[in-house]
């Protein structure tokens, strides 16, 4: 990249060839107000807040995010002239629709509302307009109040170029200019994929979360920055709280994983969980499960498990674990329990190594999709794969199950069509193949000689059962009738659970460490309360064989331990060491 | 009624056909020069010599921005990129604006004939019309006239039996007079919202679909095949100063004659006025004409002797525009008038950026306010602030040329204004206070 020299308000500064005037700013914090831009976004300049005096002899006024740098320019960020102007486009602004800041939800967390602060615009000289525009809550989390709307264009350009789901875009035009969705829809009954990434970039309080309205600013919260454990992709999340409480989940835009974008699994489904929660061990009486404490707890579990022949002992952990919680578990049930029964709860079956690469997909000439069904998982990777096409890239699809990659295919194929799809990679250089994990044999035998060629990416729904696998446990396990049962169930929902309801009910001990009850409970004869995924903490391999470091946001109550804390007690209780 | 005036003929160059020929004949245009330009490109000349031409005729864009066409289609065959475009700008949506609906209903063949010869200059095979919505007759006339000129081999593959081969395609607009903006109107081609796009880049290198296109006005496109066929030279001839050629001006308003009027460029207003306008009805005084269309600023008595090219007008504040002339005499009040030109505005803003969205509908409010009794002292000081910035920080075209009437007027015509304000008076008569 050639470097290029401005002068910015008198100084030297330096850029790069491709860069607008504002990346030149940016780049040396030189700082210019902004409400349309986005880093990440194209730049369109509407709100003409960053604009910029460029040359000397004859001057021109422009938006700084539009302009190209040019070696040599002489721009001028800060005169009195350019106040003059920012400040009658902000009261333009603030004149159009009702921004009334007293009973906001965004109040103190506004773009708009800091701008005029900025200005000092404590009083609008141009007549109100007092607009009655709709407010449409028809959406499940997410409202817009359009009376609100600056009309930047940001969640539109979010929409189209991130999710790549254009649910939204403009109707109208001029001062009937609206946000529109789809045909004039209610955001309720639309095609929105409730990525939420719109709510997250409105600057004011256009957009906004039902959930967390009015109970926090983000300068009274603490922000963890982290990563989703929904599922194998690990977007990095920024999760919002306050008083050990969490407003909402944001995306992180400074992850390399993501870039900011998040599904609805991440950002808005594990707030609304509903499910009872165990707060301490619990034990059955007499067929009934009755809280009880640690001491009894594990004294029960030791003096039991002791009795019994490691052959007749299981155990079977969930991949939502960190990679410390597994391996302290395998350590437990393989040299404490003696028995070499352990297996993974669901997660990877087949062997194909799906360790690719989420950037490789963006720079795919040909991208094939086997069987993956977007419609509840990986909704980021379905992002990744529509940009791609957008940009060039040629999609196949095998046995598709999903509708809404089939507008963006050029060609499908059946499985038993596999040898057109192998004179299709011939013809290509840069390949990407993404796969269900549910794939048949045949499927797999001939994925299996792409692997370590192509970049391979196994759509398994778990968040570390590559972690797990790694260490050998399988999901495929041969199920025994056990004396002695140790299940790891941590947040798992009911359908995860089904394929060990049976083991559970042959089992004659069973232990199970979950967080919510569940379709296992009443099985159990001893319950340990398990941790959630804002408790827990810890290492996690992602799709890409990255580990990912999981922080916790919340600290969980009292009585409940991580994974590992709870192998290692009743490792203590045994009166062996772990580690 | 509208009529047309009988002018020298020695005088029309865009006009000489309308009227005289059979617009749905092709053989009456043949036979009246037509397509000898074509020929005589095609068979003897290079496409650098016809860019020349047309360089050395220095002839401006007709449409409003005056830029030298042959500078634009030199930057276009330049360019890099394949296929090329050639669009004629038919949108004509400038209110009291008809010439270039009179030059599809009257001449149609004329703008294929010079579409043509654009394309084989800029290298281009493809051609669109983008014709506003509402022109119905004018869009059966030149659909027929294009199935006209493919069956004589004046269109299609191997025109004029050499191998080049030129199409041409019709799109409708659909009642945005934002779309006369070129960008614009690229994009509603493209069929997305028709909102300016930045530039630079500018559609000579990136136009439809991203690649060189030429957007011509149809009056400038009508000028090619003339002269092609008679040399720039003849073309400089028609006019005294810098500019060259002719100007077709539409005369409304409180004059006698009023209509389509061709004139040589550089005549003073005063006598387009008096001599093709016959002067102003029933004897009433003159106060003040609206120059290029709706975003026109006044021009008042004192100004009345600025030579109409396009130089002189930028001097002078104002500019030739679409080529609209409005004439008002001493009945008509400023105000009111600015209260359809503000409203116009607020009506087409295409609402992409700030200071025009919510500029223009403030501005139109405010007027709106004055003209019915409700002014601030405020007022005056209020409009002069949002038009500076709609000026200075507008997006495109349309936002930086909407606050021109009401500068003007406030310039002009300020005493007027105020009688409005504090006085609470009209003194035209027309509003109702």
């Amino acid at each position: 990249m050639t470097e290029i020299t401005l002068n910015i308000d008198g100084k030297e500064v330096k850029g790069e060839m491709r860069d607008t005037i504002l990346d030149v700013c940016e780049k040396n914090e030189i700082d210019i107000p902004t409400l349309c831009h986005f880093k990440g976004l194209s730049d369109i300049g509407v709100c003409r807040m960053c604009i910029v005096e460029i040359g000397e002899k004859r001057v021109a006024i422009d938006s700084a995010c539009t302009s190209k740098a040019v070696d040599g320019m002489i721009v001028k960020t800060d005169t009195e002239k350019l106040y003059n102007l920012r400040r009658t486009n902000l009261e333009l602004i603030l004149a159009e629709r009702n921004h009334f800041c007293m009973f906001c939800e965004m109040s103190g967390d506004c773009e708009l509302q800091d701008l005029a602060y900025y200005f000092k615009l404590d009083n609008i000289r141009y007549p109100l307009l007092f607009s009655k525009l709709p407010v449409d809550a028809s959406h499940k989390y997410i409202v817009i109040d359009h009376n609100r709307c600056i009309l930047c264009g940001r969640c539109i350009r979010f929409c189209d170029e991130i999710e790549v789901c254009h649910t939204l875009d403009f109707r109208e035009r001029g001062s009937q200019k609206m946000l529109n969705i789809d045909l004039n829809s209610s955001f309720g009954k639309s095609t929105c994929t409730s990525c939420g990434g719109c709510m997250q970039i409105c600057p004011t309080g256009a957009i906004f979360d039902k959930r967390s309205s009015y109970v926090g600013r983000s300068d009274e919260c603490k922000i963890t920055k982290t990563f989703c454990s929904e599922c194998r992709v690990g977007c990095g999340i920024e999760v919002v709280t306050k008083s050990n409480q969490i407003l909402r989940i944001n995306g992180d835009f400074d992850s390399e994983v993501n870039r900011g974008l998040i599904c609805d699994k991440g950002r808005f489904i594990p707030l609304y969980d509903r499910r009872k929660r165990y707060l301490k061990p619990m034990v059955s009486k007499n067929g009934k499960l009755i809280e009880s404490d640690w001491e009894e707890a594990s004294k029960l579990i030791v003096e039991t498990l002791e009795k019994i022949d490691g052959k007749d002992i299981m155990g079977i952990i969930s991949p939502r674990v960190p990679t410390e919680g597994i391996s302290t578990f395998k350590k437990f049930i393989n040299n404490l329990c003696e028995s070499e029964n352990i297996g993974m709860l669901h997660g990877q079956i087949t062997t194909i190594e799906g360790e690719g690469s989420l950037n490789k997909i963006l720079e795919s000439d040909l991208i094939i999709v086997i069987e993956a069904d977007f419609s509840n998982n990986y909704k980021v990777i379905r992002s990744l794969i529509k940009r791609a096409v957008i940009n060039g890239s040629s999609l196949i699809l095998v046995n598709s199950k999903d509708d809404s990659l089939s507008p963006f295919s050029k060609l499908l194929f059946s499985d038993d069509e596999l040898d057109k799809v192998d004179d299709e990679i011939n013809k290509t250089k840069k390949i990407s193949i993404i796969f269900n994990h549910k794939i048949s044999e045949g499927i797999e035998k001939w994925l299996s000689k792409y692997e370590g060629k192509l970049n391979l990416i196994g759509l398994i729904p778990d968040p570390n059962s590559l972690g797990a696998f790694r260490m050998g446990i399988k999901r495929d396990f041969k199920p025994i009738k056990a004396k002695g049962l140790f299940i790891i169930a941590v947040d798992e929902r009911d359908e995860m659970l089904k394929g060990v309801i049976e083991i559970a009910k042959m089992a004659d001990f069973f232990v199970l460490q979950t967080s919510y009850e569940n379709v296992l409970s009443k099985e159990a004869d001893v319950i340990i309360p398990a941790l959630i995924w804002s408790e827990r903490y810890g290492n996690y391999i992602n799709l890409e064989g990255k580990t990912l470091k999981m922080n916790r946001s919340i600290t969980p109550p009292p009585e409940i331990k991580e994974c590992w804390g709870i192998m290692i007690h009743l490792a203590e209780k045994m009166g062996k060491i772990i580690y | 009624m509208v009529h047309y005036i009988l002018q020298r003929e020695e005088t029309k160059i865009v006009l000489s056909n309308i009227g005289v020929i059979d617009p749905e004949s092709i053989e009456d245009y043949i036979a009246n020069d037509g397509y000898v330009a074509l020929g005589k490109v095609i068979e003897g000349m290079e496409p650098e010599e016809v860019i020349e031409i047309i360089k050395r005729s220095n002839l401006l864009g007709r449409g409003g921005a005056a830029f030298p066409t042959g500078i634009k289609w030199e930057f276009t065959r330049g360019a890099r990129g394949e296929p090329k475009y050639i669009i004629a700008n038919a949108d004509e949506s400038e209110p009291g604006t008809f010439k270039d609906r009179a030059i599809l209903e009257g001449d149609p063949h004329r703008i294929i004939e010079a579409m043509a010869i654009a394309g084989y200059a800029v290298g281009s095979n493809i051609g669109y019309i983008y014709i506003r919505g509402e022109y119905k007759l004018a869009a059966d006339r030149i659909k027929r006239a294009i199935k006209q000129a493919l069956e004589l081999g004046f269109l299609g593959e191997n025109v004029f039996d050499s191998d080049f081969h030129f199409d041409i395609k019709i799109h409708k607009g659909a009642g945005a007079y934002i779309c006369g903006e070129e960008t614009a109107l690229i994009e509603s081609i493209e069929g997305k919202r028709g909102e300016p796009r930045l530039k630079p880049p500018y559609p000579p290198t990136h136009g439809l679909w991203g690649k060189p296109t030429v957007v011509n006005n149809v009056e400038t496109l009508a000028n090619i095949p003339p002269i092609i066929r008679n040399g720039p030279e003849w073309f400089k001839v028609f006019s005294p100063g810098r500019c060259a050629g002719t100007k077709v001006y539409i005369i409304l308003g409180n004059v006698n004659n009023r209509g389509l009027m061709e004139v040589p460029i550089g005549i003073p207003l005063r006598d387009v006025i008096d001599i093709y306008g016959g002067g102003i009805q029933g004897n009433k005084k003159f106060k003040l004409a609206q120059v290029g269309g709706t975003s026109g600023a006044f021009i008042p008595e004192t100004m009345l002797d600025v030579p109409m090219d396009y130089y002189c007008m930028r001097d002078g504040g104002a500019s030739l525009g679409s080529g609209a002339l409005l004439i008002c005499d001493e009945t008509n009040c400023v105000v009111n008038l600015l209260k359809s030109i503000t409203h116009f505005f607020d009506y087409e803003s295409c609402g992409k950026c700030v200071p025009c969205r919510a500029g223009t509908r403030k501005m139109y409010s405010i007027i709106e306010r004055i003209s019915s009794g409700g002014g601030f002292g405020t007022d005056i000081s209020m409009l002069t602030e949002i038009s500076k910035t709609m000026i200075e920080t507008s997006f495109c075209g349309l936002g930086k040329a909407a606050p021109v009437p009401t500068l003007s007027a406030i310039e002009h015509f300020k005493e007027e204004i105020d009688n409005h304000i504090i006085d609470k008076r009209c003194p035209a008569g027309v509003c109702k206070l």
